[in-house]
């Protein structure tokens, strides 16, 4: 045995290691340690003259506060509905595209997919304060629709609930688009030929083939695009209007407005246990799709 | 896999030493507002004293609060708003006490505004003023003119009465997202004591602010500039900086001009202060007052008041201004309109959690 | 009677590729029908233009005396089985084949019973709620016929229905295909690049090349009577010469063929009266003698090699006149003790009807 594979033997177990170690270490680093601080601070009292502005005591005084106050219930259940309205359009904006794309010749569709990423290289910021642009008073869509003749007073988007949900649509779009474009792409075309030769007109091979065949990629879709959107703030806030409550805006009034550290971080634990049913939903279908390849 | 974490630790290293270096040169780490400084000041400063400025900008006082609160925020000089931030700051010994010996310039600051601060900081130990405005009325001109015709426009009511508040609904009405900037002015409306404490007082005062909501159009502390200038919307009740800062921009915008204007409340308005302080975690603590002390030069002030449109807490540097800002009374208003100035205390845990519920339950209209 | 299906000089382009290059056939009612070529010869087009995934550029196809010109897939009298099968993964095999019935609306009972009949027709009624995935390849073709054939269409297109298995299924299902079809007297239509599968199979088959049809017939015409070069080539094997008709004489042709030793006869071909023809002569019309006192007359060589198949054996000749001639032969007796091997000297000779004359 030569020298160089003698140390190629002895290092590989060790690189094995290495290897396995690294997703779990990252997890533990940028996950788990974070995830129990915040659990900790979420336990402790709120004290405004100390640096930081709590005292860790397992007191779970913001506990009670959580539960004692509709507020937060009604925070939740809030955002969970938006989340679910913006996921539904943007399911419905994105499956056309995906199919679209999925069923272009093959030259097409990375340029195309390529395209529905392309937006992302610039800034989350830019690209939502360029929406209020577009959807204000005097914005252009307004300008558009005004001078098109078709609408003379065509009302604000902006501030209304869906200004959110187009804002939510539009940037989550990659994450619905791409799962789908996924699932449907490695859909056999003869499939389709198959139900058209069994007697089935295009919506009903849709419908009972396509869509059935697809619906890893809609979930999986969905739950990317659901679960970022219920803790969603930015979008909101920029978009939306005043009287929209969310658990975003509330978690950050609890930060910043108040100061108040635990009960900030007792809000964002309660979002994680919310969110928990949909994320293990996720998990399984992702586990069925790949068991079912 | 070994190779993949040389980099790594490489750039962790590197950080280190870039951390240990920046701490040790002559440096001193400026945290401000954005669009607040004559622009060429920081480069000035060095190319006078040899140390380097590493400026960075916030946008809201509650940024610069959490930074603060979190400890090591690694800033030499900050500058938050007097109260409730400072105050609140201050109480929770995040500031070290100003060397007064060290700024040479200390003499040229306004009494009137250091006798205001006084209330916050006895004796000025922690703070020393940078600039200062009010809290009052922005309105798109013509859209006053046509709804009011010629009644005064520097009233609460504007924006507290409902029955006036709703004629301006279709153009677009816009109001702080801050209890502690809206409340005190809805008290004020009330005849009550714009700093009470009082639960019942609150609630008249959210009372107040709920009969006007379905007239508002967004409550908001960041677009009010953008949307007055473009004609978006024609009446906001903010920070006075905002609506010069928007008469500038409409009056320039593209392809009709927008006249915007200020009103300062007849019935008060609330002053407010940003004050320059040395966070007590501060590593280089006589830059930071050479800083603080090269800004209190009154051509320097007067330089960045020109630039930004605010007045300055520095007396000394008002002769030296344009005098289209020294002259204009929206920024140095008259002393009768001085008078009616208030301020108002940050209040305990419980007052600001009761506060911002209040404030929530308005803006959702729970 | 008039042809079930009719193809009227349906020609069908792909850009610059002409896939099918004018087809005129008709094939009647309770046909198993093969279209038989190799990769590229159009025989899958002509397939698909049948189900109606592809319609003629010009031309027009007739299916029970209705034009098809602009009726979709859905609403024609047939139906296919894919290649690749295309079962639907989602569903089990029961809803697999009852998916064309659902289509038609008929009631659950009906559908019920119709599908569990097919299933046992395929031997599948005990995987019934199997999902695909869960079938072997055999099972899974056996679906994908079910759920063709439940339909009762008037005629079933078959895409390579074997090519997915192994060599001694794929020989059993030949001849249980066949019996199938006799049992439902459905049409068959079947693509196929084996020509060993056209000729068990088929009642008549068409030989295609390059967009055409070169030839139809049954299976013993094509064979026995190719009409030109390339059907004698692509079905079986066969020795081609090139020769001169010199004359007719007892309804004989005379032909000058140099490889086979100067003049030979052959039987008369309409259409061909002189110029140069191929001529083919299959393998095992030609007879090899060792080349000895006893055996004169005939083409004498030497075998150059010898490939054993077990049930016959194919020799490779080199015969004097410099032509290369296959002979096979039947390998009738266990240890022949005089048998012919490599080098040994031989003499071939063949029947006049053994020789088939073709165009050039």
């Amino acid at each position: 045995m030569s020298a160089t594979a003698r140390t190629v033997a002895r290092g590989a177990p060790w690189g094995r290691a290495a290897t396995i170690l690294v997703p779990y270490l990252w997890l533990l680093l940028f996950f788990a340690a974070p995830f129990a601080i915040v659990a900790a601070i979420s336990l402790g009292d709120y004290t405004p003259d100390t640096v930081p502005p709590v005292t860790l005591t397992w007191s779970g005084k913001a506990y009670a506060l959580l539960v004692g106050d509709a507020l937060y219930a009604a925070a939740y259940l809030n955002s969970l509905r938006i989340a679910a309205i913006a996921t539904i359009v943007t399911l419905l904006i994105g499956y056309p595209m995906a199919y679209t794309i999925a069923r272009a010749p093959a030259g097409w569709r990375g340029p195309l997919l390529m395209a529905v990423i392309l937006p992302f290289w610039t800034s989350f910021l830019i690209r939502i304060y360029a929406w209020m642009g577009i959807l204000s008073e005097n914005g252009l869509l307004n300008q558009v629709l005004r001078g098109s003749g078709l609408v003379d007073d065509p009302g604000t988007l902006l501030g209304t609930e869906w200004a959110i949900y187009l804002g939510i649509a539009y940037a989550y779009l990659p994450f619905m688009v791409l799962p789908l474009y996924a699932s449907l792409e490695k859909m056999d075309a003869a499939l389709l030929e198959a139900a058209a030769d069994l007697g089935a007109r295009p919506w009903t091979a849709f419908r009972t083939v396509t869509l059935p065949l697809s619906l890893p990629g809609i979930v999986g879709g969905c739950l990317l695009v659901f679960i970022p959107a219920v803790g969603e703030f930015v979008i909101p806030d920029l978009l939306g209007g005043t009287g929209t409550l969310m658990i975003g805006k509330v978690l950050w009034d609890e930060f910043f407005s108040n100061g108040d550290w635990p009960m900030a971080s007792a809000v964002a634990m309660a979002m994680l246990v919310v969110l928990v049913a949909p994320i293990v939903l996720f998990q399984r279908a992702r586990a069925r799709d790949l068991a079912g390849r | 896999m070994t190779r993949a974490f040389l980099p790594l630790a490489s750039a962790v290293g590197l950080a280190l030493l870039a951390g240990s270096a920046w701490s040790q040169g002559k440096v001193v780490n400026v945290y401000n507002w954005t669009d607040y400084i004559a622009e060429d000041a920081p480069k000035a400063f060095q190319d006078a004293t040899g140390i380097k400025v590493n400026y960075t900008t916030y946008d809201t006082n509650e940024i610069l609060d959490a930074k603060l609160k979190t400890g090591k925020s690694g800033y030499d000089v900050v500058t938050p708003t007097m109260s409730p931030h400072f105050a609140r700051q201050k109480a929770a010994g995040l500031f070290r006490k100003i060397d007064k010996a060290q700024l040479k310039n200390y003499g040229n600051l306004d009494p009137e505004i250091m006798k205001a601060l006084a209330r916050y900081d006895p004796g000025n130990e922690y703070g020393v003023p940078w600039m200062w405005g009010t809290t009052g009325i922005g309105f798109n001109v013509e859209a006053a003119k046509k709804r009011l015709g010629d009644a005064p426009v520097d009233s609460l009511k504007l924006i507290f009465d409902p029955a006036t508040v709703a004629k301006f609904k279709d153009c677009g009405v816009m109001m702080l997202d801050s209890p502690t900037d809206v409340l005190p002015a809805a008290l004020l409306y009330l005849g009550l004591d714009p700093d009470s404490k009082k639960v019942d007082d609150l609630e008249k005062a959210a009372d107040v602010v709920r009969k006007v909501r379905p007239s508002i159009r967004k409550f908001t502390s960041a677009e009010m500039i953008n949307a007055l200038a473009r004609g978006d919307i024609c009446l906001a009740f903010t920070f006075s900086g905002d609506v010069l800062q928007a008469r500038d921009r409409g009056a320039k915008a593209k392809p009709t001009a927008v006249e915007v204007n200020y009103a300062i409340p007849r019935e008060g308005s609330q002053l407010w202060i940003d004050v320059m302080a040395i966070p007590r975690d501060a590593v280089h603590v006589a830059e930071a007052h050479r800083w603080i002390d090269y800004l209190l030069d009154p051509k320097v002030a007067a330089a960045s008041s020109d630039t930004v449109g605010y007045a300055s807490g520095n007396k000394a540097a008002v002769p030296l201004m344009k005098t289209d800002v020294s002259g204009d009374p929206l920024i140095y208003p008259p002393e009768p309109v001085r008078a009616k100035f208030f301020t108002i205390s940050p209040g305990d845990p419980d007052h600001v959690r009761l506060r911002t519920r209040l404030w929530t339950n308005i803006k959702t209209g729970r | 009677m008039p042809a079930l299906i009719r193809i009227e000089g349906v020609i069908r382009r792909f850009g610059d590729i002409v896939a099918v290059a004018g087809v005129d056939l008709d094939i009647q009612a309770g046909e198993l029908f093969a279209l038989l070529g190799g990769s590229g010869c159009g025989k899958t087009t002509l397939l698909r233009l049948l189900a109606g995934f592809e319609a003629p550029d010009e031309g027009r196809i007739v299916i029970d005396g209705v034009d098809m010109t602009g009726v979709p897939p859905y609403a024609r009298p047939v139906n296919m089985m894919f290649q690749s099968y295309a079962l639907f993964p989602h569903m089990s095999v029961a809803r697999n084949v009852a998916y064309g019935l659902e289509r038609e609306r008929l009631p659950r009972a009906e559908i019920e019973a119709r599908v569990a009949q097919v299933l046992d027709l395929v031997e599948l009624g005990a995987h019934a709620g199997r999902k695909p995935h869960q079938l072997s390849g055999g099972q899974r073709q056996r679906v994908a016929l079910a759920r063709a054939i439940v339909k009762r269409p008037k005629v079933l297109l078959l895409d390579e229905p074997l090519a997915a298995l192994d060599r001694k299924l794929r020989e059993r299902t030949q001849l249980e295909l066949v019996e199938l079809q006799r049992r439902l007297g459905i049409t068959f239509v079947m693509v196929t690049h084996d020509q060993d599968e056209a000729m068990t199979m088929a009642t008549r088959i068409a030989v295609m090349d390059r967009g055409r049809i070169v030839q139809v017939g049954a299976p013993a015409e094509i064979y026995e009577q190719p009409v030109n070069r390339f059907v004698a080539d692509f079905i079986g094997l066969a020795n081609i010469f090139e020769g001169d008709i010199v004359g007719r004489s007892d309804g004989l042709l005379r032909i000058r063929c140099g490889p086979l030793g100067g003049e030979i006869a052959a039987p008369a071909v309409a259409g061909l009266a002189g110029g140069a023809v191929s001529l083919a002569i299959r393998p095992e019309k030609l007879s090899l003698r060792r080349d000895d006192a006893a055996n004169t007359g005939g083409l004498a060589g030497h075998v150059r090699d010898v490939v054993y198949l077990g049930d016959e054996s194919i020799f490779h000749v080199a015969l004097q006149t410099g032509a290369t001639v296959q002979v096979t032969r039947m390998n009738a007796q266990r240890r022949a003790s005089a048998a012919i091997t490599r080098g040994d000297a031989v003499r071939v000779t063949w029947a006049d009807d053994a020789v088939v004359v073709m165009p050039q």
